[in-house]
């Protein structure tokens, strides 16, 4: 009876979130109109519902003295060679954190009532929160490294979606869009992470309990655990892939210029997604995969550096920001940056307080952050005087001639936006770009015996004629010449 | 062997294309053909069920008719590509724009998915040569604009015509030719010269200049309905040749794959949406010739469960482009300048299609990228890496056409969203592709 209740609860903390999402978009498929209280309550609700059996479940755990709790669902798809395993765990470390995406996602479905009341997109965004809470609830529950990847595609298609919340604005676009490239360039190193685990071990699935008593796993993580590689490079080249997913999920650096772009979306999403969970998970997959990595020097080695790297650079580039919300994405960004070097030095339940303290305080700070003058002045009335600067030390520590420097570094956010659009993604795009027109050339060649003017680029002419010509050809076959919206239809 | 059900529907859209020829009005033909198109597929998906019902085994199971084995559906994998072709032709010509899809292109269209159902129905060698001509002669002659049938604008101003003989009656030849010798013997020779043959057709890298071009100017219902023709074949290739020797197999799967990461790069860097959307579906065939020449028995599976993402999904992604192309006019990728409220359906539906291509979680183009993926592992590290990387690219080329068209504009051309017989066929696209994916069946 027990296992059945456990069951149920481990499963109802991803399903609640999941149905409601499923639930909002068939509604908005079949262009159904709902009030905003009933959209705000179905997802304030799965979120509320998915806390209490996060909580229940934890209470059942300790007082069953349970350390581990797998659930398998069975078999998703697969053949004998390869199989999708959908595998749940519950453990000190996965509900801790689902307890916490539960509670902020009810939180924010609540805040979010009357912060988006009339806001054309409110159903898009419920939608959207539901859907991440669900991603997120997968990440942190999965048992099965394959489950993970599914749970953080979905959150990355949420986030990088809310960034373009307010779609008729240019820049949220782009900066949305930005964001999900980033992610999808990470993510390939979570799924090449994946297939090489499983085909390194024959499993990319944590242990049960019972191995984990048995000392199957190296290093008692004190959680479930996923089986290391036998030979150690196999482990420092999953380590450092898994480290790159983490990256561009975290906005480690050179990575992480998306992460005060994303703040162009809605304040709530901002400060349950880059405040507090979706750049948490990072850290977070490389704790639940420690035992994978652990056994490889290098691997550890790397994520101290990236993260000792994005803790200074984000502390100075934070400190020259202008306006509040960007600030606060650096703070952000500095603080996930010294989880992942605890997460390096192996101190994994230090790293795990920190991440839960670190999402709770900074989501708070995000949602008071439009009240921020307002604040601002209360607490100067309440002292009396204006309140003392900040970082005043660091004008007697740092040298004259260094402080320009850095001062030039932070304006510029250490040049890493500049380099990576000028000399990666710009130069392998014109490398590109020159192929393909040359590629273009010679179908021009072939098709007309000519080389034709460059066409890979900007084509209106040609586009225009093109379409000119489908008109004549409708024209000629007797469609109606109407309008153009409801002619072609 | 024969089918008598594809045959049926082949027979069904022959008779409509004929019927659709002859129409002046083009939303009654339109109207005809989806009426023709939904027929054939709720035979086929009855015909698919068929045999997972007791009462009915004997119905399907073969017999033998002046030498000739007769079925009513034909089994295995073969089974779920008549049914997945005329789910894409319903999409197809129930989203044709009428501007550039008049009666004489719509009846092109039929009869090239007749052509595909002919793949399925006769599993005979020469017949397979014939109906692999006959699809590109089909094409081709629309593309001169001898009768009509694809407008002024597919052929005599750019000279495609011209680009696609280059590289079709090469490719017809060839395909022709290999299995000529490989039923006289040759098998090895003929193999290499099939094999060919198919890369030509699939534009695989270097023998691809044609199909941007080709998905460029002609019109999209054409380009997809002449996409979902060669994979009947591909479903028979264990009667046209003999297993390919494990170096040649080996080669044309990292051949394949590289494709398929090279056009994704491509596709992402593209100022134009139809360039970016030709490299995207070329990426695609790259994917499932990879699988498919793979050895492994999981990379099979991918490569199937992927061309069924790519005739559905593919064909919703493009057919949704198209639809928003005849609404807007030429789409271009280098500024947001689209309005997502004016159109949110038409939006959602353009990118369910596209994430379900590029195999995002939850729809059946993940399952087939994971076990594609996971298969091609014994392949070489350089195939499977490939694969996660195209797999991956494809994705951000979604995104950004998707943000490029649908998003960043406050002001709008006043397009409609999808009027009903467009989500009447999206709907059934896009929920296969979704409970596909929840409930996947392997081949």
């Amino acid at each position: 009876m027990s296992t059945a209740v456990e069951r149920f609860l481990l499963l109802s903390i991803v399903g609640f979130p999941l149905l409601a999402f499923l639930l909002l978009a068939v509604f908005a498929w079949r262009g159904g109109r709902r009030a905003e209280w009933t959209v705000s309550t179905a997802v304030a609700l799965a979120f509320a519902l998915a806390t209490a059996s996060a909580i229940v479940l934890v209470c059942l755990m300790v007082s069953g003295g349970e350390r581990v709790l797998t659930v398998s669902v069975g078999t998703w798809f697969g053949t004998g060679e390869s199989e999708f395993h959908l595998l749940l765990v519950g453990d000190r470390l996965s509900l801790p954190f689902a307890v916490l995406m539960a509670l902020l996602g009810g939180l924010i479905g609540v805040f979010s009532q009357r912060y988006l009341h009339k806001e054309p997109g409110y159903l898009r965004f419920y939608m959207l929160l539901a859907l991440f809470g669900a991603g997120v609830e997968l990440v942190a529950l999965s048992g099965a490294l394959e489950l993970t990847f599914v749970g953080w595609e979905l959150a990355g298609l949420a986030s990088a979606l809310l960034i373009a919340f307010f779609h008729e604005r240019r820049k949220p676009v782009e900066h949305g869009l930005r964001a999900f490239l980033t992610y999808r360039v990470c993510d390939v190193g979570l799924l090449a992470g994946v297939v090489w685990l499983h085909h390194a071990t024959g499993s990319s699935t944590v242990v049960g309990a019972e191995a984990l008593a048995e000392g199957a796993v190296p290093g008692d993580t004190g959680w479930a655990a996923f089986q290391a590689p036998a030979a150690a490079r196999d482990a420092l080249l999953i380590g450092l892939l898994l480290l790159w997913a983490a990256m561009g999920k975290s906005a480690q650096v050179p990575l992480g210029g998306w992460l005060p772009r994303a703040m162009e979306g809605p304040t709530p999403s901002s400060a349950v997604f880059y405040g507090a969970i979706s750049v948490s998970l990072g850290p977070y997959l490389l704790l639940r995969t420690e035992s994978v990595w652990t056994g490889a020097p290098g691997a550890r080695i790397a994520i101290v550096v990236v993260g000792a790297l994005t803790a200074v650079h984000a502390t100075l580039v934070g400190r020259a920001q202008t306006d509040i919300k960007s600030a606060l994405a650096y703070a952000s960004m500095t603080q996930v940056g010294i989880i992942l070097v605890e997460v390096g030095l192996g101190l994994r339940y230090l790293a795990l307080a920190h991440l839960i303290a670190h999402a709770a305080s900074r989501s708070a700070q995000i949602l008071r952050s439009p009240s921020l003058i307002h604040d601002h002045h209360h607490l100067e009335q309440a002292t009396g005087r204006p309140l003392p600067p900040t970082g005043r030390h660091l004008d007697r520590v740092v040298p004259r001639g260094a402080q320009t420097w850095l001062y030039r570094y932070a304006l510029e956010r250490g040049y890493f936006d500049a380099w990576l659009r000028d000399h990666v993604v710009g130069g392998l795009t014109r490398l590109v770009r020159r192929a393909d027109s040359l590629d273009d050339r010679w179908a021009g060649l072939l098709s007309a015996g000519a080389v034709p003017a460059s066409r890979t680029g900007t084509r209106d002419g040609l586009r225009d004629g093109l379409r000119d010509g489908m008109v004549a050809a409708a024209r000629d076959s007797g469609a109606p010449a109407t309008a153009r919206g409801e002619q072609e239809t | 062997m024969i089918a008598l059900v594809p045959l049926l529907v082949a027979a069904l859209f022959l008779v409509s294309s004929v019927v659709v020829a002859r129409m002046a009005d083009p939303r009654g033909a339109r109207r005809t053909a989806v009426y023709c198109a939904t027929a054939a597929t709720a035979a086929t998906a009855l015909s698919a069920a068929l045999p997972t019902v007791n009462r009915f085994a004997s119905f399907v199971e073969g017999r033998q008719v002046a030498g000739l084995t007769v079925v009513a559906a034909p089994d295995g994998a073969v089974r779920l590509v008549g049914l997945v072709t005329c789910a894409a032709g319903l999409l197809v010509v129930a989203m044709s724009p009428l501007a550039s899809h008049p009666p004489a292109t719509t009846a092109r269209i039929l009869q090239l998915l007749a052509v595909s159902s002919g793949f399925v129905a006769v599993r005979h060698e020469a017949v397979s040569v014939v109906l692999w001509a006959l699809s590109v002669w089909l094409v081709w002659a629309g593309l001169r604009g001898r009768d009509g049938g694809l407008g002024d604008h597919g052929g005599r101003g750019d000279g495609l015509d011209r680009l696609f003989a280059v590289y079709q009656v090469p490719g017809v030849l060839l395909f022709g030719v290999g299995t000529a010798l490989t039923a006289t013997g040759w098998r090895a020779t003929g193999t290499v010269l099939v094999v060919l043959g198919i890369m030509i057709r699939f534009a695989v890298i270097p023998l691809h200049s044609w199909y941007p071009r080709f998905v460029e100017q002609a019109p999209l219902g054409v380009v997809v309905a002449f996409g979902t023709a060669p994979v009947g074949v591909l479903a028979q290739l264990d009667l046209l040749t003999a297993p390919p020797p494990a170096s040649l197999a080996h080669q044309v799967a990292l051949v394949c794959g590289l494709t398929a990461l090279v056009a994704s790069v491509f596709g992402v860097a593209q100022r134009d949406a139809r360039r970016a959307l030709a490299f995207l579906m070329m990426s695609q065939t790259g994917l499932v010739a990879c699988g498919l020449g793979s050895g492994s028995p999981a990379a099979v599976s991918g490569a199937v469960l992927t061309w069924q993402v790519s005739a559905l999904g593919v064909s919703g992604f493009a057919m949704a482009m198209a639809a928003l192309e005849a609404r807007r006019g030429a789409l271009s990728l280098v500024t947001p300048g689209g309005n997502f409220a004016r159109t949110p359906r038409l939006a959602v539906a353009f990118l369910l299609c596209g994430l379900a291509t590029a195999g995002f979680p939850l729809s059946l183009g993940f399952t087939g990228g994971h076990l594609l993926i996971h298969g091609s592992v014994a392949e070489s590290p350089l195939v499977w890496l490939a694969l996660i990387g195209a797999v991956g690219v494809n994705g951000m080329t979604v995104m950004r056409c998707f943000f490029a068209l649908f998003a960043g504009s406050r002001t709008h051309s006043g397009e409609r969203d999808l009027v009903p017989l467009e989500t009447y066929a999206l709907t059934i696209a896009i929920g296969a592709l979704l409970i596909g994916g929840v409930f996947p069946v392997v081949p």
